[in-house]
């Protein structure tokens, strides 16, 4: 036993446990008796124990409250310690057995042998490891403390033979014996022991939880609901609290479970029935056990203080062994914790008769599980607990599982995982792809808006008419005429001059027309303007010219017509479009114009026949002019008159408002290009004057 | 409707004998149909497309449609000056409209002078390869020692009409870029389009090119 010669404590630890079984006299022929008897003393033990660890237990909660994540270590270490005293008490029959039994159980026990030393020689570096590894050495040590405490409480009553406060060192030794029983013996003895600790293991499970939960569940369910849901830290902690209240329900509740397992077979029901199923195949239930095992310890750990998953997940890789090492070294920090505190050294001899007393006291009902686990069946237990856990442990462990053997199976699995784990990405590119739709529906909306302003602006629509082009053709030859109107006069002799000037001058007071400016009267258009063009003698037609006219007046004349019944009508109501219209009727016109100046202007530097004198074309022009500027207002006042009509009607006086004042304001506009090209025409006129002159000539 | 946005305008005229087909030829260019009858141009006549001239580059043609008839030269040479491109077209089944485009083309460029214009020579009616008096090589030939492009359209059947005005609007353009047309003040050739970046401002400060290199 090199543990024993390395540390002392632990040897008398070891000591105490061997001598623990032999006291409650482990016979392996007595081993199911003593398991049945073990279950009831444990049963009436609980409630004593529970009763009395209340004192203690207040102060031990509040100190395990500040390191809740201690828990899982202390449950490591005791099961490290436990695993220690349990095997220097029956090392080699352990072994034995346990290599019978199957290949697990044999590493296990060798490791845990070899761990054993490697952990006391190791103790003092491991300290600090675990404490990095702990959430805290005060956690430990106070678990260590609370431990003593109980441990003492619990030795003193075991040197007393008061077996009945520490049910979980009777129950440790009863499983030390059975185990020390099943290694000399045969494996069926210790498949019945494994059948003892289990409900053992359950039945102190069951009553730390209900302790806790005060839930007065029966046996079965409060077992797998611990496992489960609660942590040993929290189990641990609300125990030792509520003692008295809860812990008696709990007491009870395991007395009655005890008397049905004595009695009618374990009380566990299917548990123990599994276990005995186990037994009939001793290969599929190690197998069972070693995956049980694995998951077991996953459980556990993540009740204890979810460790991360990359652990999760190399322990489930590396090999049971493995686990026990760690488990060990965790434990062998406890061990050195525990001498800083008073009570180590109280426990250090209660160690020697109790080792599962501090283990139930660290971790509770936890720490005894895994002691169990370990030093015996741990494997048939890992089963019962993972079969107990439910579906969802199993669920998670194979979820993870998979996951693991995807990562390291499939390298595209992570890029796929990145990409639909991106989702924040994917967000982003939403959003991109919405802020971009956004932007074109602004730029179509602006284009929209664009080619709806440019629909009611004169200037365009006077251009997409051609009024420009003509009014810039009228230009070039109005230039042109000038010019030479001026380079002719300048060739002129002063008399020719004078002969020709008067009709100049005349033709140049006839292009002064007065701004009229008075609100325009209705006409005839079609009539004057035809007249005009007659008296113009240039043969061009006023078609174009009264098409768009009469086009427009209709439009007006349905408008009003309709106005009165809005629901046969077919005119546009809407004030936006009447003013489209409006402003579109204009440049058409004014287009109209400007291109009948333009051919005028034309024909009258094509025409050199005399029959017309220029004056009565000039007349005619400014006729003209006058009667498209009064058509111009005419209908500018009517648009503007449908406008107000549609806003009253529809209280849109504020949009027509200024529709009203655009139509007027380019019906100025046109009424100003009319003028403009008529003006030009001046210098034609001029120009086919001189020309034209008998003088020139 | 014109659409808003073009990059330049650019003035073209049609010239040529009455009867050839100018004012046809504008029409399905614009309208993209085909009239039977056609009255007669009555000084000019006007038109206007936007066509592009590179990717994402528009440009407006103002197309100045000249009435053909000889009593209206004198108000039709007036058109020439402002004008960046002429289309001078000829009937090919009427061999007197080809013999007149060389006093066409020289009259357009005497009045242009001293503004840079890009001339197009156009045998329209082709379709009627039947009545065909004029051979294809004939106007190829004239085009080419005068340094013109050539191109034979018809507005019966749509043949080359959009690629002649394509083929002119991007020589003009392509001369711009290059800075041998100029948009000057006073000149209503090449005019900015409403669109009109601001760098073009630069193109106007360029130094001015000494006379024509032709």
């Amino acid at each position: 036993m090199s543990d024993s010669d390395d540390d002392a404590a632990f040897a008398s630890a070891d000591e105490g446990e061997i001598n623990d079984p032999s006291a409650v006299g482990g016979m392996a022929t007595q081993k199911i008796k003593e398991k049945k008897e073990n279950v009831e003393q444990m049963t009436k033990q609980e409630p004593q124990k529970q009763a009395s660890g209340r004192n203690e237990g207040k102060g031990k909660n509040k100190k395990k409250k500040k390191g809740k994540n201690g828990g899982k270590e202390t449950g490591g270490k005791t099961l490290t310690d436990e695993k220690l005293s349990a095997k220097n008490l029956t090392e080699e029959k352990v072994v034995k057995a346990e290599e019978r039994k199957t290949e697990k159980p044999d590493k296990i026990q060798s490791e845990t042998d070899a761990q054993k030393t490697q952990a006391i020689t190791k103790i003092s570096t491991l300290v600090d490891d675990k404490k990095s590894q702990d959430n805290s050495d005060k956690q430990s040590d106070i678990n260590s403390d609370k431990q003593s405490q109980i441990s003492l409480d619990k030795q003193s009553q075991d040197n007393s033979d008061k077996q009945k406060q520490d049910n979980s060192d009777k129950q440790s030794q009863i499983n030390s014996d059975k185990l020390s029983q099943i290694s000399s013996n045969k494996q069926s003895i210790s498949q019945d022991i494994h059948k003892t600790v289990v409900s053992e293991v359950n039945s102190s499970k069951t009553d730390q939880e209900d302790s806790v939960t005060k839930i007065p569940v029966k046996p079965d369910n409060v077992s797998n609901n611990n496992i489960v849901t609660e942590s040993p830290e929290s189990v641990t902690i609300p125990r030792e609290r509520d003692h008295t209240p809860e812990q008696e329900e709990v007491l009870e509740n395991l007395t009655s479970a005890a008397e049905e397992q004595s009695s009618g077979g374990w009380g566990w029901g299917w548990g123990s029935s599994l276990l005995k199923t186990a037994t009939s195949s001793v290969s599929t239930f190690t197998h069972q056990v070693g995956d049980g095992f694995t998951t077991l310890m996953d459980t556990v750990e993540t009740s204890l203080g979810a460790p991360p998953p990359e652990e999760m997940v190399k322990d489930e890789t590396i090999s049971d062994t493995e686990k026990d090492e760690k488990k060990e070294t965790r434990a062998t920090n406890k061990p050195e914790s525990q001498p800083k505190t008073e009570a180590q050294t109280k426990t250090l001899d209660e160690k020697t008769n109790t080792q599962t007393a501090e283990g139930a006291d660290r971790g509770g009902w936890f720490s005894n599980i895994s002691s169990l686990v370990q030093n015996t069946v741990s494997e048939s237990i890992g089963v019962l607990e993972t079969i107990g856990t439910g579906s969802l442990d199993v669920m998670e462990k194979i979820g993870k599982k998979t996951y693991s053997v995807i990562t390291e199976h499939d390298p595209g699995f992570r890029k796929a995982r990145q990409f639909l784990g991106n989702k924040g990405d994917k967000q982003n590119l939403s959003a991109l792809l919405r802020d971009a739709k956004d932007e074109t529906d602004q730029k179509i909306e602006m284009e929209k808006e664009s080619e709806e302003a440019r629909k009611c602006h004169f200037g365009c629509l006077f251009d997409d008419y051609q009024g420009l082009a003509h009014l810039e053709a009228l230009e070039i030859l109005s230039n042109q005429s000038e010019k030479r109107v001026q380079t002719l006069l300048h060739a002129m002799s002063e008399e020719t001059i004078s002969e020709i000037k008067p009709e100049l001058l005349q033709i140049k007071d006839i292009f002064e027309i007065d701004e009229n400016d008075d609100e325009a009267t209705e006409h005839d258009f079609v009539k004057l303007v035809t007249d005009q063009l007659t008296e113009l003698h240039l043969g061009t037609t006023p078609d174009k010219l009264n098409k768009v006219q009469e086009k427009t007046r209709k439009w007006l004349i349905d408008f009003h017509s309709e106005s009165g019944d809005d629901k046969t009508t077919t005119i546009t109501r809407d004030p936006k479009e009447i003013h489209r219209l409006a402003i579109q009727s204009l440049a058409e016109l004014t287009s109209k114009s400007v291109e009948q100046f333009h051919k005028a202007g034309e024909l009258i530097l094509l025409q050199k026949d005399g029959e017309k004198s220029y004056l009565d074309r000039s007349k005619a022009l400014a006729g003209l002019t006058e009667v498209l500027c009064t058509e111009v207002g005419i209908l500018s006042t009517k648009f503007s008159h449908c406008l107000n009509t549609v806003g009253e009607s529809k209280e849109l006086s504020e949009v027509v408002n200024p529709l009203v004042t655009n139509i007027y304001l380019e019906a100025t506009n046109s009424s100003t290009y009319i003028q403009d090209a008529f003006q030009l025409l001046l210098p034609v006129l001029q120009n086919a004057v001189i020309q034209n002159s008998d003088v020139l000539q | 409707m014109v659409e808003p946005i073009f990059e330049y305008q650019f003035r073209l005229i049609l010239i040529g004998d009455s009867t050839v087909g100018k004012s046809s030829l504008l029409k399905y260019f614009t309208d993209g149909k085909f009239e039977e009858t056609c009255d007669p141009t009555v000084g000019v006549d006007f038109y206007a497309r936007l066509i592009e001239v590179k990717p994402g580059i528009r440009v407006k043609l103002q197309l100045w449609d000249t009435a053909g008839q000889e009593r209206f030269r004198s108000i039709t040479r007036s058109y020439y000056r402002n004008s960046v491109g002429v289309m001078i077209l000829y009937d090919i089944t009427k061999k007197s409209s080809f013999d007149n485009v060389k006093e066409w083309y020289a009259e357009a460029k005497m009045h242009i002078d001293p503004h840079q214009a890009v001339y197009l020579i156009i045998g329209h009616k082709a379709d009627q390869d039947e009545a065909r008096q004029v051979p294809t090589r004939d106007g190829r030939r004239f085009a080419e020692i005068n340094g013109l492009k050539f191109v034979e359209t018809s507005a019966m059947n749509g043949q080359n009409v959009e690629e002649s005005f394509s083929l002119i609007a991007k020589d003009i353009y392509h001369n711009i870029e290059d800075g041998k047309i100029k948009i000057e003040e006073g000149w209503d050739g090449v005019k900015y389009g409403f669109a009109r970046p601001k760098e073009t401002v630069h193109l106007a400060e360029g130094e001015p090119e000494s006379g024509g290199c032709c």
